[in-house]
């Protein structure tokens, strides 16, 4: 079963300190929730743990499976496991979204052997599901998408690429409420014992679609505090004061 | 018959001179035959220019200087990359106006034309005439006085070069022509061998002057702008805002002017350099401008280019040291008759250092708006940034834009872009107005200042004013727009 | 050069001399840097005298036995030898090498070819010295598709001069592509004229691929005469210098040009690579657009002018420039420019110059691909997207190819 384990982490960008160390551990069949407040540092950690080169960590660790990933590249990442669904993902101009998922699917999974017919046939399944059309993949990746569409096709690279620790940031902004219905079904869909699940949000909407069995708040560069789903219910009605008051 | 163009001809000649000579091809290309048409005597020679170190009294190395950038005009060649500069009469140019003649300039001799402008501007008489040159100061005495003794008590030098030179003879060798050496281009050497007049501001470090110092306040100087020479150093940490010339028209006897203008940005300082010209349309304005920039230090240059036959000005930015910074905002107008060929350079010496040029030109009848640029990333100018926005506006259907940026990047993390657009106004726009009550001069100027919007309110708002004001009074004697 | 006049009269003493004539005379009128309204004078391909004279006198070294053509083409040139299929000729086209044209299709040569003189100095030179070169004429109302290949060894130098008339209404689709055999440092000029008649539209797929020690020079002309339409793909991948010149004459009203261009500058190459418009016709668009790779001690730089000419109103011009450097030692340069010269046009230009986006490769990372293939990833799609739009899969095959060859791992801007 995986486990993500993150210690004392402390992250930085342009020199100013945004984490300030961050506990949480994340097992195969767990789902959590990190709220927090805007500027709380909830997408510096997604962008952290994924090794963005703008970010510094000035300290603790971050461990999937037992394997230190604190300093490792972002495809080195990638291939243990660790998957972030970006909240807004960059558009890369004249490169097919085929060839993309093709090229990324070959160096995180190269045991398996598939042929090239065979995994745009599961692409095809897929895209149909989150509700992409058939002629994305011929398009540029991100490249003149809708925000929603961009969303579709953050999960289709999760489901195609089958990582085994999942971080959604803010995932629900930009997306109806229809888009939103299939991308939860989709995530759920995936969902089981050997994948965790870190869905960052600032509103509640998401989570309930899907249902978060840990809930943690963040504030100013730390987990405040930790619960279950009646915080996220709590925070719906009363917002975040109460914690920073507590 | 004699008289007639023989291709063959000229074609045998051609080939007999490369058969029987060794001329080198360069002496029988057609594109580069200037010669030097002043040699001795006429217009300026080395005794004109002994005359005026003479007259200013200046020390021994000031007068060698002079000389040694006489040379060096003289070899230069005049440059033919850019506008046509035949119309330059050299010899009868006065390349010295002493100043006991300055008040020679009659208001009966200002033409008409000027004096109509001033009127409709609405310019008190005392101001057209400081503006015409029959004035040599413009009276402020009592404004700056005041001035003059809280920023003395700071330590501020604020006086025309001569004097500075005089009072402040190593703190002017420290700067003067470091930026812009006489060897930079032929009429920076001219400038090096005649200069006369121009400021000298000093401020110490860690000084902030709030207000704009303005050239008005600058007593005793000559107000000839021909050939000004001036140089303003922000010491680290300062923060200066200086600003030039004027947006009413500046009649001059002269038709050629040639200024010098250095800015030393130290570590941490800010400067900001605002200029609008508007000389009469007999001038050929040739100014060289340059800032150095340190470490973490910020330059602005915001300039109107309004008046004169041909003007070529390109305010250059040299950013030396990490994080240094150069924004460069500029107006051209292009009246009928008129080329103006402005632009910017930054050069990126340094790592993380950024640049922003914003260049708007408007063409009216046959003028012509070119901007020319350089914009340079040296190797080791790490993420260094730069864009550069140029905007043209033809007004009528003669009216002429030309766009000649030059982009050398040789860092590999350095960012660069450039864009330009040609446009003219919209028929929907001016439609638009019109529908609304407007005639059809206001929409059009309505419009063409919208177009300047940015750059107008980086401008001090007397120049503001003015230059509203002059753009309406262009395009009102146009009457019909578009 | 001061012998080249009694070669002019005697060697090159052919139906074309006053033409050649008129060009030398040309030639010695012009600048050194010719380039329109130069600020710096700075050549970025340094092509001498000594080169040029080489080029002009010529040399043709035999070509090595194993020359392989593409089979599928339709004109194969190997040196000055032109051979067209037969099916090509039964359509009533004219293919022929210019030395054979100049004598048998005298009347076409004068129309066209002899009112219609270069603009740079190096293009006059070729006009006047050219030993032979390609002749096309494509009847009235055809609908045809042909692929020349040409081949010379690396070692030859030679000035050609081809021609391509394209009758009213004709609809071609040419692909030209340019290779070496042997090796050697060859000097290999080449000045390329197209004359569109009314409503005639050509695609044009060009491929410059020869050994990394050949000087290539080439200067493409389109004289498009009303309602034209001339779509031009071209690709410089190959030579040690290339001096890569392309500029319309738009003289005829709605004629319409487009440029998709893409190079790669690699090792010590350089590229000089130009698209301009030059528009007199009343209505007339131009669409420029350009990329290229600069990896290595290589330098690209790209120049294009929009020239909208006072009787051209109801004029457009767009010219777009975007250079990738992705070395340290290389270097990259950009010179657009506008000149516009009435104001009922539209006209537009950008350039930029850069490293591959940060966030775009980081995005690629973060799904598993590795530093250099996300590079070669965002290279190929840089310039793919261009040259996919000549629909031509060999070209795209190739643009991949180049971008993958490129071996992006000496270094990267970041990491």
């Amino acid at each position: 079963m995986p486990e993500l384990a993150i210690r004392e982490l402390s992250a930085s960008v342009e020199n100013k300190q945004i984490l300030k160390g961050v506990n949480l551990t994340v097992r195969g069949g767990e789902i959590h929730a990190l709220m927090g407040p805007n500027g709380a540092g909830k997408s510096t950690l997604g962008n952290v743990l994924i090794g963005h080169p703008n970010y510094q960590i000035t300290g603790g660790t971050i461990e999937l499976n037992g394997t230190d990933l604190t300093h490792k590249t972002p495809e080195e990442r990638a291939r243990a496991g660790l998957f972030l669904a970006f909240q807004s993902p960059v558009a890369v101009v004249g490169v097919k979204l085929s060839t993309f998922l093709r090229t990324a699917y070959r160096q995180v999974h190269p045991e398996d052997k598939v042929s090239l017919q065979q995994f745009y046939d599961r692409m095809k399944v897929h895209m149909r599901r989150v509700g992409l059309d058939e002629s994305f993949m011929s398009r540029s990746v991100n490249d003149g998408f809708s925000g929603g569409e961009r969303k579709r096709f953050e999960i289709l690279q999760m489901v195609m690429l089958r990582p085994k620790i999942v971080i959604l940031d803010e995932i629900d902004s930009g997306l109806d409420v229809d888009a939103l219905k299939l991308v939860a079904d989709e995530i759920s869909e995936y969902y089981n014992d050997e994948v965790g699940f870190l869905i960052i949000t600032h509103y509640q909407r998401i989570l309930k679609n899907i249902a978060p069995q840990f809930v943690h708040i963040l504030i100013d560069g730390k987990v405040a505090m930790d619960g279950n789903r009646d915080l996220s219910l709590r925070i719906e009605e009363e917002g975040y004061d109460w914690i920073k008051n507590a | 018959m004699e008289s007639e163009y023989s291709k063959d001809a000229e074609m045998e000649r051609l080939l007999e001179d490369l058969r029987t000579s060794n001329i080198r091809k360069e002496d029988w290309e057609f594109h580069d035959n200037h010669k030097p048409t002043y040699s001795t005597g006429i217009g300026i020679n080395r005794k004109v220019v002994e005359e005026i170190s003479d007259i200013k009294n200046e020390p021994d190395w000031m007068r060698r200087f002079r000389l040694k950038s006489l040379e060096i005009f003289l070899a230069k060649p005049v440059p033919t990359w850019g506008p046509d500069l035949s119309g330059i009469d050299w010899e009868n140019t006065n390349y010295y106006t002493r100043p006991d003649e300055i008040n020679a300039n009659k208001w009966e001799d200002v033409p008409d034309e000027i004096k109509d402008t001033f009127t409709k501007l609405g310019v008190p008489e005392m101001e057209q005439k400081y503006l015409a040159g029959s004035v040599a100061q413009y009276d402020s005495e009592g404004v700056y006085h005041n001035l003059k003794k809280v920023w003395e008590d700071k330590g501020v030098v604020f006086m025309d070069l001569d004097s500075a030179i005089r009072e402040h003879p190593d703190l002017v060798k420290d700067y003067f022509c470091r930026a812009v050496p006489a060897t930079d281009n032929k009429f920076a050497a001219l400038n090096g061998a005649v200069w006369s007049g121009g400021s000298f501001l000093y401020v110490p470090k860690g000084v902030h002057i709030d207000m704009p110092l303005q050239t008005y306040f600058r007593m005793n100087g000559e107000a000839t702008g021909q050939f000004e020479h001036t140089i303003v150093v922000a010491d680290e940490g300062s923060k200066v805002h200086y600003i030039e010339g004027c947006t009413a028209p500046k009649y001059d006897r002269n038709s050629l002017h040639s200024a010098i203008v250095e800015i030393y940005v130290k570590k941490n300082a800010q400067a900001r350099y605002t200029s609008v010209q508007n000389w009469s349309k007999s001038v050929y304005n040739m100014p060289t401008k340059r800032a150095w920039v340190d470490e973490n230090a910020k330059m602005e240059w915001v300039g109107g280019s309004l008046g004169s036959k041909v003007t070529m000005l390109y305010p250059s930015s040299y950013l030396r040291g990490p994080y240094a910074s150069a924004h460069n905002l500029n107006v051209s107008l292009a009246g009928p008759g008129t080329v103006k060929d402005t632009g910017a350079k930054a050069l990126h010496l340094a790592p993380y250092t950024s640049s922003k040029i914003v260049a708007k030109s408007i063409s009216i009848e046959d003028g012509k708006a070119i901007y020319r640029g350089l914009l340079r990333m040296n190797k080791g100018a790490i993420h260094s940034k730069s864009h550069v926005q140029c905007d043209a506006l033809l007004i009528n259907d003669k009216s002429q834009s030309f766009t000649y940026p030059h982009d050398e990047i040789y860092e590999p993390t350095a960012t660069f872009g450039h864009e330009a657009t040609v446009g003219r106004i919209g028929t929907d726009e001016l439609t638009y107005l019109r529908s609304r009550g407007l005639s059809e001069d206001e929409a059009s100027s309505m419009i063409v200042l919208g177009f300047l919007d940015d750059v107008m309110k980086e401008i001090p708002m007397e120049f503001a004013v003015e230059m509203n004001r002059l753009i309406k009074l262009e395009m009102g004697k146009l009457g019909a727009v578009g | 050069m001061e012998n080249y006049p009694e070669t002019l009269k005697t060697i090159l003493n052919d139906e074309a001399y006053g033409y050649r004539r008129d060009a030398f005379l040309a030639f010695l009128k012009s600048p050194v840097r010719d380039y329109k309204e130069s600020p710096t004078v700075k050549d970025y391909v340094e092509i001498s005298d000594k080169d040029l004279e080489k080029m002009i006198y010529g040399e043709i070294s035999d070509t090595s036995a194993d020359i392989i053509f593409d089979q599928d083409a339709d004109i194969k040139i190997i040196n000055d030898e032109v051979t067209a299929s037969d099916q090509l000729l039964q359509k009533g086209v004219i293919v022929c090498d210019m030395i054979t044209a100049i004598s048998r299709h005298k009347l076409l040569f004068e129309k066209y070819i002899v009112p219609r003189h270069g603009t740079e100095r190096i293009e006059h030179l070729i006009n006047s010295s050219w030993r032979n070169g390609l002749f096309i004429y494509i009847p009235e109302n055809s609908r045809l598709k042909i692929k020349i290949h040409n081949l010379s060894d690396a070692a030859s130098s030679f000035a050609y001069k081809s021609a391509i008339i394209c009758g009213k209404d004709s609809q071609v689709e040419l692909t030209d592509i340019y290779g070496s055999t042997g090796s050697g440092n060859g000097i290999q000029g080449k000045n390329v004229y197209f004359f569109l008649d009314e409503y005639s539209k050509v695609k044009y797929h060009y491929l410059q691929d020869k050994m990394d020690t050949v000087t290539d020079i080439t200067f493409v002309r389109q004289y498009q005469d009303r309602f034209s339409e001339f779509s031009f793909f071209h690709i410089n991948h190959g030579s040690s210098r290339v001096l890569f010149s392309n500029e319309s004459r738009q003289f005829g009203a709605s004629s319409d040009f487009r440029v998709y261009g893409v190079n790669f500058s690699t090792n010590s190459q350089k590229m000089d690579i130009r698209d301009s418009s030059f528009q007199e016709g009343v209505g007339s668009s131009a669409d420029i657009q350009v990329r290229g790779v600069v990896t290595g001690s290589s330098s690209t730089i790209h120049r294009g002018n929009i020239d909208l000419e006072e009787i051209a109103i109801k004029s457009s011009g767009f010219y777009d420039s975007k250079i990738l450097l992705l070395s340290r030692e290389g270097y990259a340069n950009s010179k657009p420019g506008l000149m516009i010269k009435n104001n009922d046009t539209r006209s537009k230009h950008g350039s930029s110059i850069s490293n591959v986006d940060e966030e775009q490769i980081f995005y690629l990372r973060s799904r598993g691909i590795d530093l250099n293939t996300a590079t070669g990833l965002v290279t190929a799609g840089f310039v793919g997207s261009i040259i996919e739009k000549a629909n031509n899969q060999e070209f795209t095959r190739k643009v991949y190819e180049y971008a993958e060859g490129l071996g992006i791992n000496a270094f990267l801007g970041t990491n």
